[in-house]
């Protein structure tokens, strides 16, 4: 070290230097910037910071204001952080406020200022933090004020963090209830829990205990005397080898709490309240849930990771046991509510329908129906609730073999089910569904109970579909029989050649007369039906009519084809001995064949069998035998020729020529 | 319709005899029309020779080449009279008309051609021949007239001949045919001439003559001849017909020659043109 002696001096100077340059050079600096929270509050921050290696560090105060007027500005709503940063990490106390207030009118001129006092309402945070962490005593206050000055608290809470964690006591006052309670190191609920419900003649004590977060009791106490509250199928006993999990506080919890909350023990039922105590046990859970959150949020504004840091605040926890559904029961509760959301809609569609209450004029079954589906309606409250209940999530933190008995399916279906029908009250059976015992209730019996329930209604629906489309064909009817009608008597004009058209041919002559006696035997068979098969009947007679008319230009073709024929089997050349064009028929035998024989034979065949299946047949028939002779007319067929030669035999004819 | 048959094959009856001066004065005279009577003299006119009779088979044949060009021919087998037989007694005349037939429409033809005619003489004496050839150049030029019901035909036949006669030695002599026929086709049974079509058709045709050896002659012959005729199909047409002639004879102008004649004829029309050329036109607008 004796070397360094005559140095010394000279490095205490450098390293003070060192130091002087090093603490100027991250030396905070204040800024006043617009700043945009949360993506919708936009204000003024006036903030001191430091720039580490171009970053820039929050390092001491920080102050945020947003006001922001409404469209008639007379009233505002602001927004204020004050606090201190350490490092980029909130540090110290940091207070949080909302106000909502009208502009009073008094005006006051300050340095050039003009300020107004307000009256409203102020939510504020006043907290603490260490290193970014809520560490240290909390509270929370809304309240209103009226002139500037605070006048009514609606609640007022306070709590302690350590680390982030809620620990020691909370109170929490509100104007209906106040909330003393502990946590335990862990910031898991711990001991008694006491909810005071301020009533307006008697202060009601309710009492939630906890232990390590797992829930033990739950009753009032009246007069020193327990009115125990029955939580069935929460399990409030640990055991290492269950699966037991923390939940933060949230809506969940409370639904396991209160899917658990069958009410009073039967021992302790008595009418000694003023109160539903169901329902004050449900607001106590909102007051402990909104008691708990309100360290950081305001409704859905989380009040302290919307500035730079992040959250850093648990809420509280509870301890519960875990009972996982098995793949099958999944399956099934996924089923339960797909089945019981169709039957839901079915039921809705239904009683929607405007055609039903048409429908129920003519249709007694629609009127069995409705009764039906009334029942179901009726039934839908608590069908809902059991449902509900069993696929919220907290169905699979509860001993559902101990809450599932006490579910609710006593839907009393009346079988004898009564309707009125044209003046007449009708009673009719029907086989509802019957509910599994109480005893014997589980997720498999409702999730079948349910499935009986699902398709008994969609029977019901389809069946009453099938009866609206029998009435749409009902209505569709009349305008089908005003069609057919029409449709004969165009028939009947066409064949009897009213119009004189030039196209009306001897072969709509031969067969006019069968022909119109036809359609008129179709037409009154048609009409001689009963009302159910006239709906079935009446496209296929309006089809078989239509194809009748059709078949006028079928006939109307055949003197065009004739003719076609005759030229395509006819050579025309030049006679140079006469000097005229001679013509002469070539393939003569198939063109006899077809002249002599074939082409009388269907006409007759078309004459005589007028069907509406056999008329068009006979004519497609003829257009094939017309469409061979055109192709017959421009190929070798000398053998065929030879075949036809002298052939007589109609069958024989259409082999050789079809072949 | 039988009326109008009726009415023409009188009137061509009725024409007939009217052209038939023999026949009149047989009548006259109370002979029958195929006696074999020696040639009567006309003190004041024309002397008839005694009627002849033949037959002739005829066989026509128009085939076609081309579009509008077309192969003529014509072979005739005639007969005459013999001492024995009227009609087919003895051979006559082997007659070859060969041409090439132009059409540029359908209603005009020429033909020009060539025609070997043999002249038999069977009973050829000494210092004559049995037989002689006649050969001709020939060119001939039809129009036709249609009509609702029939047909009309003017023929232009023109015929440059070398003739000479049987007895030996004799010398071919240059001469020239001026013929001009007129005839008519009327169907019968039928509206218009198509297969199946019987039709008769009034025929009748003057042949003039010239040359060096004609004088007083210039009428070679005067031919009537009212036909029946079937067409069987636009290849075949059949006709038969008795031909009335008469004419000036060579040996002088006063002197007439009568011949009725059977004829029977076979007409054959057919197309030698590739298959792919007989499509007839087609208008895509019928």
């Amino acid at each position: 070290m004796k070397f360094i002696q005559p140095y010394l001096h000279a490095i205490r100077l450098l390293l003070f230097c060192t130091c002087i340059f090093l603490s100027s050079s991250v030396k905070a600096q204040q800024i006043t910037k617009n700043l945009r929270i949360n993506d919708s509050i936009k204000g003024v921050s006036v903030f001191e910071y430091a720039v580490i290696e171009k970053d820039t560090i929050y390092n001491g105060s920080f102050k945020f204001n947003a006001t922001k007027k409404t469209s008639n500005q007379k009233e505002i709503t602001s927004y204020n952080y004050v606090g201190n940063f350490k490092d980029d990490k909130k540090t110290g106390e940091w207070v949080f406020s909302k106000k909502e207030a009208k502009l009073l009118d008094d005006l006051k001129e300050e340095e050039y200022s003009v300020t107004f006092n307000t009256t409203g309402q102020e939510f504020k945070i006043i907290g603490n933090f260490n290193a970014g962490l809520a560490d240290g005593n909390w509270q929370v206050v809304n309240q209103f004020f009226e002139n500037a000055s605070p006048t009514d608290t609606l609640y007022h809470l306070k709590a302690k963090f350590e680390n982030a964690i809620l620990v020691n006591h909370l109170t929490a006052d509100y104007k209906q209830v106040s909330i003393i309670g502990d946590f335990n190191e862990k910031g898991l609920l711990n001991g008694d829990w006491e909810i005071t419900h301020h009533l307006d003649k008697q202060e009601l004590l309710e009492v939630r205990t906890y232990e390590n977060g797992i829930f033990k009791a739950h009753y009032f106490l009246i007069d020193n005397a327990k009115y125990p509250i029955e939580h069935k199928g929460l399990d409030t006993t640990f055991n290492e080898n269950e699966n037991w999990v923390d939940f933060e506080i949230s809506e969940a919890y409370f639904e396991i709490f209160e899917l658990s909350n069958i009410g009073f023990e039967v021992k302790t039922r008595n009418n000694k309240f003023q109160i539903d105590l169901n329902k004050a046990t449900s607001e106590t859970n909102q007051y402990v849930k909104n008691a708990l959150l309100s360290f950081g949020y305001l409704n859905n504004y989380q009040v302290w990771s919307s500035l730079k840091g992040n959250q850093a605040i648990q809420y509280g926890k509870f301890k519960v046991r875990k009972f996982p559904f098995s793949k099958q029961e999944e399956n099934q509760l996924k089923e339960i509510t797909k089945q019981t959301t169709e039957a839901k809609k079915a039921i809705k569609r239904f009683f929607s329908n405007p055609n039903i209450e048409v429908g129920k004029v003519n249709y007694k079954e629609l009127n069995q129906y409705e009764a039906i589906l009334r029942q179901y309606q009726k039934a839908l409250p608590k069908w809902n609730t059991v449902v509900d209940k069993m696929t919220q999530p907290a169905f699979e933190f509860i001993i559902r073999k101990e809450v599932v008995p006490n579910f609710d399916l006593s839907f009393d279906f009346d079988s004898e089910v009564r309707y009125s029908y044209q003046g007449q009250t009708i009673i009719r059976q029907h086989s509802f569904p019957e509910a599994p015992k109480n005893s014997e209730l589980n997720i498999n019996s409702i999730h079948q109970f349910i499935g009986q329930l699902h398709s008994d209604v969609l029977q019901i629906e389809s069946e009453t579909e099938r009866i609206l489309i029998d009435l749409t064909k009902q209505e569709a009817l009349n305008e089908y029989e005003e069609e057919l009608v029409n449709k004969k008597a165009e028939l009947q004009a066409l064949f009897n050649n009213e119009a004189k058209k030039d196209s009306y041919n001897t072969y709509h002559e031969a067969v006019s007369e069968e022909l119109i006696a036809y359609s008129n035997q179709v037409f009154f068979d048609y009409i001689n039906l009963p009302v159910d098969q006239k709906k079935n009947q009446v496209q296929s007679t309006l089809n078989c009519i239509e194809e009748l008319i059709n078949s006028y230009q079928g006939l109307a073709n055949i003197p065009r084809k004739l003719e076609r024929l005759d030229d395509v089997y006819t050579r025309t050349s030049f006679n140079p001995f006469v000097m005229v064009d001679m013509s002469e028929r070539i393939k003569e035998n198939i063109y006899v064949a077809f002249e002599k024989y074939l082409f009388p034979s269907l006409l007759s065949d078309l004459r005589n069998n007028i069907s509406c299946d056999a008329y068009s047949e006979n004519l497609q028939y003829l257009e094939k035998i017309y469409n061979r002779m055109v192709e017959l007319s421009d190929q070798d067929t000398s053998i065929i020729e030879k075949e036809l030669k002298r052939e007589r035999d109609l069958e024989e004819i259409k082999r050789i020529l079809l072949k | 319709m039988l009326k109008n048959i009726y009415f023409i094959v009188c009137s061509c009856l009725l024409g007939l005899v009217c052209f038939s001066p023999t026949l009149l004065s047989a009548q006259e005279s109370g002979e029958t029309p195929f006696s074999m009577s020696t040639p009567k003299a006309d003190a004041e006119a024309s002397v008839v020779r005694e009627i002849q009779t033949l037959s002739w088979l005829g066989g026509y044949g128009t085939f076609r080449i081309s579009d509008k060009w077309y192969w003529h021919g014509e072979l005739h087998y005639r007969r005459t009279q013999s001492d024995k037989a009227l009609f087919l007694g003895e051979m006559a005349q082997i007659y070859n008309r060969h041409g090439i037939k132009y059409i540029p429409t359908k209603n005009f033809s020429a033909t020009a051609g060539g025609v070997l005619r043999l002249d038999f003489n069977p009973n050829a004496e000494e210092g004559f021949n049995g037989l002689i050839l006649e050969p001709r150049i020939w060119h001939e030029y039809i129009w036709t007239m249609p009509f609702n019901r029939f047909r009309i035909y003017h023929r232009i036949r023109l015929e440059h001949r070398w003739k000479k006669g049987f007895a030996k030695g004799d010398e071919y002599v240059f001469g020239n045919r001026w013929r001009y026929k007129f005839l008519m086709k009327i169907p019968l049974n039928k509206p218009k001439l198509e297969p199946g079509a019987f039709y008769f058709s009034p025929d009748v045709e003057l042949i003039m003559q010239s040359g060096s050896k004609i004088k007083d002659n210039p009428l070679e012959d005067l031919r009537i001849f009212p036909t029946f005729a079937y067409i069987a199909n636009p290849r075949t047409t059949y006709s038969a017909g008795v031909m009335y002639t008469t004419g000036q004879t060579t040996e002088a102008g006063f002197i007439y020659r009568e011949r009725f004649i059977v004829r029977f004829n076979v007409y054959i029309n057919l197309d030698f043109r590739k298959f792919k050329d007989k499509i007839p036109e087609t208008s895509f607008y019928d």
